[in-house]
């Protein structure tokens, strides 16, 4: 029987979730060059192709599966978070474990435990950490200088020309996530890792204004109901608390929270990475148990952990836990008695 | 040496405790009869048909919980109670032994019925009705579908009718059923 | 008129779709000469009737056919002078397409022209109040609900859940509140609105019954506020009512005309999950039966309705008061129906498809939508859960549907129930803002059925362990007693034999011995004459 539905549609709700991703894309173009551009060109028909292979070999209809369009949203999350001069082949590599181990081998869309995303992410981290860890020095017209342009990222990318005209010796950098530990380490204070670092105020440059880029994206998802407000608030809230309080006690050795919520993926975790629906909790009370465990987890691994930034490792942590925390927090039903 | 004894001691000590522990437990929450045959025979259907090869559900669930018997061999349960066995008993779920048959009751053609009070004599949940010599009929509420009452009857008057299904008893199709392979 | 203070959680805005018949006034539409009346024996919930005539009976406008056993139950009527021409099964108006016993009348010729008579006499009704206050003092509570009840008055607003049982439980328990659900809150059905404007005092008439019978502490009439004619008759209707009611607006939101949610959203309250609205004083009526109990206690039993005839697929779409168990191909085509069209029995989100436009209208058929094949929207791709929780947020019953279905999809039943599956209301809220576009209603339906079934299944089998054991312990006493009479037998033969010794009666064994020989020629023989005769 048809029934009457709404119009929302996977695929529009997908859409919704591309849209909101332009401001950060174009931050990130603007300040690290068009890199992830590039990456994004590449691994889009690389997962769709990966997907529609798969269901092909499992002798189903491809179509549908293509047209809800959560596979190019994958390989747009993943290219946003890789290093933009991370060579092809890699990002392929990455984007290739994403659809087919994460994804597609629990059964596609909807199946599948983890973020696809993020395990792409998280794979390529443990197999490359220096080529994941090198990132630009911020530049471009919003914090002075020139921007890495098409045609050299595109030398890079491939790897193609012997000699290129810049090498990736000469434009990498730490993300400031990154050089602030190592600054910690060598037993600099904050506020010297932070001169040390970059000329920027808060997290180092350019990192804040794709922050708050990738905030303007989420709020536009609050805003058209795409995703609820438990799990970006509740980890930004937790993330904020946890980062005051050791901030307080120890100025010199704990950066301040500002630093947190605009360093590294944080937004971009907090409204992209964390509400994919698949893999978090869907119970009110469990999405902000999760959100606020991700946004400890974050600081905790920041913090006192061995890799710079943490939102890819604290969200698949807390996928494991979904299931559980679903159970616990199934919300009270109409008329439910409370001795039953 | 003495670090030796406290080890000795604080072993010795725990082993006595738990076995205590074990010792008590063991009269004071003493399970009274055999509760996994019970938990058999609650799932079987109690059609006592006898098609499992035993005399009746009851014989069946002791064979099933003490001699290891196969737990695919009940019809009428069909699959449902061949999955719930297994899940029970955590044994693998095989294959039914025999098809599964609709659900059907016993029909007594009452033209043709002697009265001879065989099948009554075999029904075993005293669901036919009768007396020597007059006709006999079936309660079709009671009847169980065992067909253990066709084959005493000399004249094979009794047939097994499958039940209908009706308005009050029709319930919603499996959705997955219509799904068109996505 | 107040606004409402409460809301309940979720539900969803369709659209209405309601132009199309909601400015059309009830009109009546009898049988044509050609019509058999079909009346199915179990309409609504509640046992099944039993026919209290015979074929070739001869039936009056009113007269009741059938009798009903225990107390969710109520009979059915004739509503035409005629003839029993069949009790025989009938293609059922149910999700299931599949046929129930029905009693067949054959109207009298020209009947129908009295039928619309008496039906347009019923719109110009005006309410004797003395007569009505007079004949209530007269009879005691039981005998008012037994009048509804032989009036056969069910509810009219979709399940048919008969009046009685609810009054039954009303008048058992101190009733704070009395709710009329005046909502109609499903998209495209019209009858409710179309009765409260038309018809709004016999509505005030019934509330004034059951005020008398349930004497609730307060009387409220809900109405959403996409109907504002229907609100203002009812004001009008209660200026002179001797009851004080309360008519409470509420905004437009599917379901707020499901039971529960029209309690929490009049009273703030929400009915305990496994109970009836009476375990927290409430009692609550659709606003059609509200009127039709009213004609059910001045000997008016319930023999027509109001239903909505609405879709692309017929000329003219309006609301008809038509008798229940006309055929509904026979309403339709009196409503110029096109051809090839699908028609859905009830809303567009609760209700049925029709497999047989032969099946008659019920007493609680309240919608019919009649759609062109060609206008039908194919159905929508579907595609894999994200378990995005749209539906959580939509549900009003506050269950995981996601969740619900996972488990439903799995065959994990014991999990659905501990999901509260039976608090499901099948509203459809999920189903309407899935964006992977699942038919989860489905599911639960599908789940609801198996669990149904199993425990039917455990019933039987509990009884009939119950018999079995009983059945083993009477053949093993059948058994001792037997051998204790053979023992005892035994012994006075034994005795009688000693006692035959020693008096040495030498002819006794052998007549025993020839009586045997005899019996045993004699059954000989009538084997003999047995095969001789196969």
């Amino acid at each position: 029987m048809i029934k009457t539905t709404a119009d929302s549609t996977t695929a529009r709700e997908m859409l919704k979730v591309i849209a909101a991703l332009i401001p950060g894309y174009i931050a990130l173009s603007l300040i690290f060059g068009p890199g992830a551009l590039i990456h994004a060109a590449i691994m889009i028909p690389v997962a769709m192709l990966a997907e529609a292979t798969i269901i092909w070999m499992r002798s189903r209809s491809a179509v549908p599966a293509i047209k809800d369009l959560s596979a190019p949203l994958t390989a747009l999350l993943l290219a946003a978070a890789l290093p933009p001069l991370l060579p092809w082949w890699m990002a392929i590599v990455g984007i290739l474990f994403a659809i087919i181990i994460a994804k597609q081998l629990y059964g596609g869309l909807g199946q599948n435990p983890f973020n696809p995303a993020m395990v792409g992410y998280v794979i390529l981290l443990v197999s490359f950490p220096l080529e994941m860890t090198s990132w630009l020095t911020p530049a471009g017209a919003i914090v002075g200088g020139d921007t890495i342009g098409f045609i050299q990222s595109a030398e890079i990318i491939f790897g193609t020309i012997e000699n290129p005209s810049i090498t990736i010796d000469g434009v990498t950098g730490a993300t400031p996530l990154d050089a602030m530990k190592t600054a910690l380490y060598q037993g600099l204070t904050i506020s010297e890792g932070i001169k040390e670092i970059s000329n920027g105020v808060l997290a180092g440059s350019g990192w804040e204004i794709i922050n708050l880029t990738f905030l303007i994206g989420g709020i536009y998802l609050i805003a058209s109901r795409t995703i609820s407000w438990h799990i970006p608030v509740s980890m930004l809230v937790a993330l904020l608390i946890i980062s005051a309080l050791f901030n307080t006690v120890d100025p010199d050795r704990y950066s301040t929270p500002l630093y947190h919520l605009l360093s590294g993926g944080t937004m971009l975790g907090a409204f992209f990475i964390a509400t994919d629906p698949v893999t978090a909790s869907t119970t009110p009370r469990g999405r902000i148990w999760f959100g606020a465990c991700i946004g400890i987890l974050i600081y905790t691994i920041r913090s006192w952990g061995g890799y710079p930034d943490a939102v890819a490792f604290s969200v698949l942590l807390l996928n494991m836990f979904t299931p559980l925390i679903d159970h616990f927090t199934q919300p009270k039903i109409y008329g439910e008695r409370d001795n039953g | 040496m003495s670090s030796m004894l406290i080890a000795a001691l604080v072993i010795g000590g725990m082993a006595t405790l738990f076995g205590a522990l074990l010792g008590y437990a063991s009269v004071h929450y003493k399970v009274e009869g055999d509760p996994i045959t019970d938990k058999i025979d609650q799932i079987l259907p109690q059609t006592q048909c006898g098609q499992c090869g035993y005399p009746g559900c009851r014989p069946y669930a002791e064979a099933i919980s003490n001699e290891g018997a196969a737990i695919n061999l009940c019809p009428p349960g069909g699959e449902t109670v061949m999955v719930s066995l297994a899940d029970l008993l955590d044994r693998e779920p095989v294959a039914l032994e025999q098809e599964e048959r609709p659900p059907s009751l016993a029909l007594i053609d009452e033209k043709t019925c002697i009265g001879c009070t065989l099948c009554i004599q075999a029904c075993p949940v005293d669901a036919i009705l009768g007396a020597a010599k007059l006709m006999h009929t079936v309660i079709a509420t009671e009847c169980t579908g065992c067909e253990l009452c066709l084959a005493p009857c000399p004249v094979d008057c009794i047939t097994m009718e499958p039940i209908p299904t009706d308005i009050t008893d029709w319930s919603w199709p499996d959705p997955d059923m219509f799904k068109v392979a996505a | 008129m107040t606004l409402t203070n409460f809301k309940f959680h979720g539900g969803i805005h369709p659209k209405q779709l309601k132009d199309l018949s909601r400015d059309r006034a009830i009109e009546s539409i009898s049988w044509r000469d050609e019509d058999e009346i079909v009346i199915t024996l179990s309409q609504g919930i509640g046992s099944l009737n039993h026919p209290i005539l015979s074929i070739g009976d001869s039936v009056q406008a009113k007269q009741r056919i059938s009798e009903c056993y225990g107390e969710i139950s109520v009979p059915v009527h004739s509503p035409c002078d005629g003839t029993i021409t069949a009790i025989e099964e009938r293609p059922a108006t149910h999700p299931s397409g599949l046929q129930a016993v029905a009693i067949v009348i054959k109207p009298d010729a020209d009947s129908s022209k009295i039928d619309i008579n008496k039906a347009n006499d019923l719109v110009n009704h005006k309410i004797d109040v003395s007569k009505l206050s007079e004949l209530l003092s007269s009879l005691t509570a039981e005998e008012i609900i037994s009048k509804i009840r032989i009036g056969g008055v069910i509810g009219l607003g979709g399940a048919g859940f008969p009046t009685c049982a609810k009054l039954h439980g009303g008048i058992k328990t101190n009733i704070e509140t009395l709710i009329i659900n005046g909502m109609e809150c499903e998209p495209r059905i019209t009858c409710d609105d179309r009765l409260m404007r038309e018809r709004a005092i016999e509505i005030i008439a019934g509330v004034e019954i059951l005020d008398h019978l349930l004497h609730p502490n307060s009387i409220k009439i809900g109405v959403e506020d996409n109907k504002p004619e229907a609100i203002l008759a009812l004001e009008i209707a209660t200026t002179s009512s001797t009851s004080s009611i309360e008519i409470i607006t509420t905004p437009t939101l599917y379901p707020s005309g499901g039971e529960r949610q029209l309690i929490q959203l009049l009273t703030g309250k929400e009915v305990p999950s496994g109970t009836l609205p009476s375990a927290i004083g409430v009692v609550c009526q659709n606003v059609a039966t509200v009127a039709a109990l009213y004609h059910a206690l001045l000997e008016r039993p319930l023999t027509h309705r109001v239903v909505t005839v609405t879709g692309d697929g017929v000329e003219s779409a309006g609301n008809y008061s038509v008798p229940i168990g006309i055929p509904i191909d026979s309403l339709l085509t009196q409503c110029g129906v096109v051809d090839s069209v699908r028609i859905t029995v009830g809303g567009p989100m609760m209700g049925f498809e029709l497999h047989n436009s032969r099946s008659p209208i019920t007493k609680t058929v309240n919608c019919l939508i009649v759609e062109k094949n060609s206008s039908l929207p194919s159905a929508p791709e579907r595609y894999n859960c994200i378990r995005c929780a749209s539906c959580s947020d939509a549900c009003p019953a506050k269950l995981m549907p996601q969740q619900l279905y996972w488990a439903a999809q799995s065959r994990d039943f014991e999990q659905t129930e501990k999901l509260n599956l039976f608090d499901c209301i099948e509203c459809g809220c999920c189903d309407f803002v899935c964006p992977s576009k699942i038919p989860l209603v489905s599911y639960y339906r599908y789940a609801k059925g198996v669990i149904r079934g199993a425990k039917q299944e455990q019933n039987r089998a509990d009884e009939a362990r119950v018999r079995h054991e009983f059945h083993d312990a009477r053949i093993t006493r059948e058994k001792a007693e037997k051998a204790e009479k053979l023992a005892k037998k035994r012994a006075a033969l034994k005795a009688k034999k000693e006692s035959n010794k020693s008096t040495d009666k030498p002819n006794d064994a052998d007549k025993k011995g020839a009586a045997i020989r005899a019996a045993i020629k004699r059954a000989e023989a009538k084997k003999k004459a047995a095969a001789a005769n196969s």
